[in-house]
Order: C-alpha cells, then sequence, then structure tokens
C-alpha cells in the first residue's frame, strides 16, 4: 500500500485541517474537535438547516456538499464509521437559523443510530428535526424493501433538492417532503474493479482477482449481486442503466437526468465511455435525457469502478436542480 | 468482586481483545466494509484509559457505565452504538453489587434486549444476539464456577449455526445468500470478549 499518511490514526482530523486551512472563507468548524464543520455563514435566519454526515473516505461525500444551496452543516466520522450523536448535535445546533433543521444521510446503520440520538438532544433543545434517509442503490434490497436499500451517488441530488427547496424559503416538511419525492424517482448501481484499502486497517476491504468486476458493489465495497469476468464498458452501462430502469419503471418519453459516478481511481476518460452508452441507450428506447452529470460525486477512496444514478425528473424536481449551488469541491459539478 | 476488581478484569479483558483485530475485520471485510476490526480494537483501548482513571472505591455500577460509554464514543459505528447503549442501559437497570453470575445474567438479559429493540433485531437474524442470548441461557444454567466455559461453549455453537444463514439485519443483509457460510463478526467480537474474560 502506498499512501500520502502521516498517522493512519490521525488521517482524518489531517484532512479535516488541510480542508479548513484551505476553504476558511467557506467553512468552519462548529466544534473543538473539527468532526462538526458549517458553511461560513451559517446558521441562515429562518431557513431550514440542512444537516448530513457519515464516515470518512467518500469525498466530495459528505463535508464537500457543505455550501450555498446545499448542505449547511455536516458531522464527520472515521473511515467508514458514523460520527458521534455529540458531532451531529454541534452540527445541528450551527446550522439552526430557527426553522429547523432537515437531517439527510445515506441509510447505513451506525449513521441512522447516532443521528436519531442526536435528533432527540436537539428536540430537547428546542430544536424541530425532521429526518429524510436517502436509499438509491437498487441491487441491496429488493423494490418492495426499498426503505433497507443503501445510499450511495444519490446523496449527491438529494442535496441539491434540499438545499434548493431551504433556500426558496420552503418550511421544514416541505424541504423533507421534496427530498422524499427524489427518493422515489431515483436508482443508483455501481461496479467496482478494485478495492479500498482503509488507511487505519492496511488491507484491502476486498480482493478482485485480475480482470474480475463485482457487479452492484456499494460505496464501502460492500458485496454486490454477483462476480465476474470483466465485459466491454458498453456491456456494463448497459446493465447498470437497464437494472435502474427495471426498478424505476421507466418509459419511453420520460425525461431523466443521469450521473456517472467515478468511485476514486477511475479516469473521468472511462466515465465518459458510459456515458456514451448511456446516452445511446435512451436514444434508442425514447427517453428524454436531459442532464448527465460525469465526475466524482461520491467515491470510496481508492476505489476503481462507477457508479451510475437516474431521476426520472418531472417540473418539480427539474426547477430544484436547476437552482443555483456552490461549495468548494461541488459548486460548479451541480 | 468490588467495582475496583471488575475494572481490573474488564481492563485485562479489553488488552486481550487488541489481538483480535485483523480475525474480526477479516469476517466484516467478507460481508460489510471492514471496519469492525477497528472499532473493537479502538473500543477496547478506550475502555483501557477510563479504568485506569477511575477512583478508589468506585461502585461496580459506574464502572460498568463508564466502559459502556467509552466503548460507543471511540469509534461510533453500528456495533459500538448498540453495544454500547446495552451495556449502559443493562448497568442502569440492574443491580451489580456482587456482580455474581444471577446480577451479570440479569444485566445481559438487559443488553440484549436494548440491542434487539435499537436495532430492530432479533435472535436468528445473524447478529451479536445469535451469541449473546444462548450464553445467557447457558450461564444460568450452571453453577457460579462453570457459568464461563458454558456461555463460551453455547456461543461458539450459535455462531457456527448462523453461519449457515443469510444475515436478516444491517450492512450484511446487503450481501443477501452471499453471505451464507461467513460467521457473523459481532456475534464473533462478543465470543472473543467471553474468552478474554477466562
Amino acid at each position: 500500500m502506498k499512501k500520502f499518511i502521516n498517522d493512519p490514526d490521525s488521517f482524518v482530523d489531517e484532512v479535516i485541517e488541510g480542508i479548513l486551512a484551505v476553504h476558511s472563507d467557506a467553512l468552519r468548524a462548529a466544534s473543538p474537535d473539527n468532526r462538526a464543520i458549517v458553511r461560513a455563514d451559517a446558521p441562515i435566519a429562518s431557513q431550514v438547516g440542512i444537516v448530513t454526515g457519515g464516515g470518512s473516505g467518500h469525498l466530495p461525500v459528505f463535508l464537500g456538499y457543505v455550501g450555498q444551496g446545499l448542505c449547511t452543516g455536516v458531522a464527520i466520522g472515521n473511515v467508514f464509521s458514523s460520527p458521534s450523536s455529540d458531532q451531529v448535535l454541534a452540527a445541528t445546533r450551527e446550522s439552526n437559523g430557527g426553522a429547523g433543521v432537515l437531517f439527510v444521510y445515506g441509510n447505513y446503520g451506525g449513521d441512522v443510530l447516532n443521528f436519531d440520538d442526536a435528533a432527540e438532544l436537539a428536540e430537547e433543545e428546542g430544536i424541530t428535526v425532521r429526518t429524510v434517509l436517502v436509499a438509491d442503490d437498487v441491487t441491496s434490497a429488493p423494490a418492495n424493501r426499498r426503505d433497507d436499500r443503501r445510499g450511495v451517488a444519490g446523496l449527491a441530488f438529494a442535496y441539491k433538492v434540499a438545499g434548493a427547496a431551504a433556500a426558496q424559503g420552503a418550511t421544514l416538511d416541505e424541504v423533507a417532503e421534496a427530498v422524499e419525492h427524489l427518493n422515489a424517482n431515483m436508482g443508483s448501481m455501481g461496479v467496482g474493479l478494485s478495492p479500498t484499502i482503509l488507511p487505519a486497517a492496511g488491507e484491502p476491504t476486498f480482493t478482485l482477482d485480475e480482470g474480475e468486476m463485482e457487479i452492484g458493489i456499494g460505496i464501502h465495497g460492500e458485496r454486490g449481486v454477483r462476480r465476474g469476468p470483466l465485459d466491454p464498458a458498453d456491456s456494463i452501462a448497459d446493465e447498470l442503466f437497464a437494472t435502474i430502469s427495471d426498478d424505476l419503471g421507466l418509459r419511453s418519453g420520460d425525461s431523466i437526468a443521469v450521473l456517472v459516478n467515478g468511485l476514486g481511481a477511475t479516469p473521468l476518460e472511462e466515465l465518459y465511455i458510459l456515458a456514451r452508452r448511456v446516452s445511446q441507450r435512451c436514444n434508442a428506447g425514447g427517453i428524454i435525457l436531459e442532464r448527465t452529470y460525469v465526475g466524482e460525486y461520491a467515491t470510496s477512496l481508492e476505489m476503481a469502478g462507477a457508479s451510475l444514478t437516474v431521476v426520472r425528473l418531472d417540473d418539480r424536481l427539474r426547477h430544484l436542480l436547476a437552482q443555483p449551488a456552490s461549495s468548494p469541491f461541488v459548486g460548479a459539478m451541480l | 468482586m468490588n467495582g475496583t476488581q471488575l475494572a481490573a478484569v474488564l481492563d485485562t479483558a479489553c488488552a486481550r481483545l487488541a489481538s483480535t483485530g485483523d480475525e474480526l475485520r477479516e469476517l466484516d471485510a467478507e460481508v460489510g466494509d471492514g471496519d469492525l476490526g477497528i472499532t473493537v480494537t479502538k473500543s477496547a483501548a478506550a475502555v483501557r484509559t477510563r479504568m485506569a482513571a477511575l477512583g478508589a472505591d468506585v461502585s461496580s455500577t459506574d464502572v460498568v457505565l463508564v466502559a459502556g460509554e467509552a466503548f460507543g464514543t471511540a469509534n461510533p459505528s453500528t456495533f459500538a452504538s448498540l453495544v454500547s447503549s446495552g451495556v449502559k442501559a443493562g448497568a442502569k437497570a440492574t443491580d451489580l453489587t456482587e456482580v455474581s453470575t444471577a446480577e451479570v445474567v440479569a444485566f445481559g438479559r438487559v443488553v440484549a434486549e436494548t440491542i434487539a429493540r435499537r436495532g430492530k433485531s432479533a435472535v436468528g437474524d445473524k447478529t451479536i444476539l445469535d451469541a449473546l442470548v444462548p450464553s445467557l441461557d447457558a450461564a444460568e444454567a450452571n453453577s457460579e464456577g462453570a457459568a464461563l466455559e458454558a456461555a463460551i461453549t453455547a456461543a461458539t455453537a450459535a455462531i457456527a449455526e448462523t453461519a449457515a444463514i443469510a444475515a436478516k439485519k444491517g450492512r450484511a443483509a446487503w450481501a443477501g445468500d452471499r453471505g451464507i457460510g461467513v460467521p457473523d463478526a459481532g456475534a464473533t467480537a462478543y465470543l472473543r470478549f467471553l474468552e478474554a474474560l477466562r
């Protein structure tokens, strides 16, 4: 393993120190341990605060989505581990502009436990909190158990929708409902080509033989639906797109937005080869591809691989996704 | 056993858990994200730090509360959070004056109930509960001197049995049938803790 590291145990803290040193105009710490971070101008008076968080190792998820028209605050855990409820609470306090706070994060057990605890503590302090979990990975549970699915790159769209609705002055319930509406119209699926190495473990989280791929992989290297020989890019794009299309029930005439996301070690060039094929499939199927996002939106350290996210658009989602957003990491990409 | 003696027992057990990191990481990586080894070693180290800082004449209840708090904050993953809230709830709800087998079993019952409630899980879902609940049954059915070995035997058998099923809860459930044959990492962590109490 070759990494730019001083000490595995201080990996996350040094990452955050670097980000705060570089982006002090946009971000500030909301707790003495730097594990709660908010927009430099937070809280935003009488706007709903959007708080997210989770384990480290996925940049720009989660910290990279703190910015105008996106999240107000974030709580940052160790690599692939939840932040503590105290860290979530610290981010919540500094994100509360008086209109309540919406928790938006991926559906992972440890995060749910700690965010739920933080929500209880915040309510005791008089802050109204609601939660919407993002659960977009279609291969992690069947459609009749959608709520059990894990959250992956669709988080990027959830932040955009929540942040845009909040910036327009929507109420807490309205912002929550907008994200739930997005969830009902969004699906993702990933494919892994090489594993992640946790800095503190120093070992790959899984092994893939040369020439193998893991179809349906999660952003922590969770096993997918099958492992097999690496297919040509077009076949992979076809499988991802067909699986999500079936799950969403896409039909000719539907309008969609698509995100082709790199998992950390796959070059942009290859992502555009996948995006090319998705565009061809849409043309062939009479599906209107309104916008394609290509880049690293949710990663898994140095995992090679990609994920595809599809959002079925209506006027409401189209409007929210078109609103301005800015953050040091993803402003121009959203 | 008094509080100071209990703190020493927990300190020794947590020191022994340091060597389980690789095994637990590998088990967890089969079906999850491979961070359980880090959780257990960091959390056990945090418990040791707090045990060393306890005052004299500390009660066993306070020892367990402090240990539970430390275990849950070092690396607050699902496992650490659930175990921590279970241990704290058990310490608050039961009497640990003597730290007798009967007291520890009653304490363990509250731990299991809390984990089941907060984790929305039950025995047979392929979680720590699969080892915890049978180990309490076995300890209860045996004499003071034989309780720990009976608990270890029961937990070992339960883990082997549930290795053959697919997980129904948590990250491992996403792996579905591909997790069949892999022993549950959380239940194994609990077994290693029991063994470390020997």
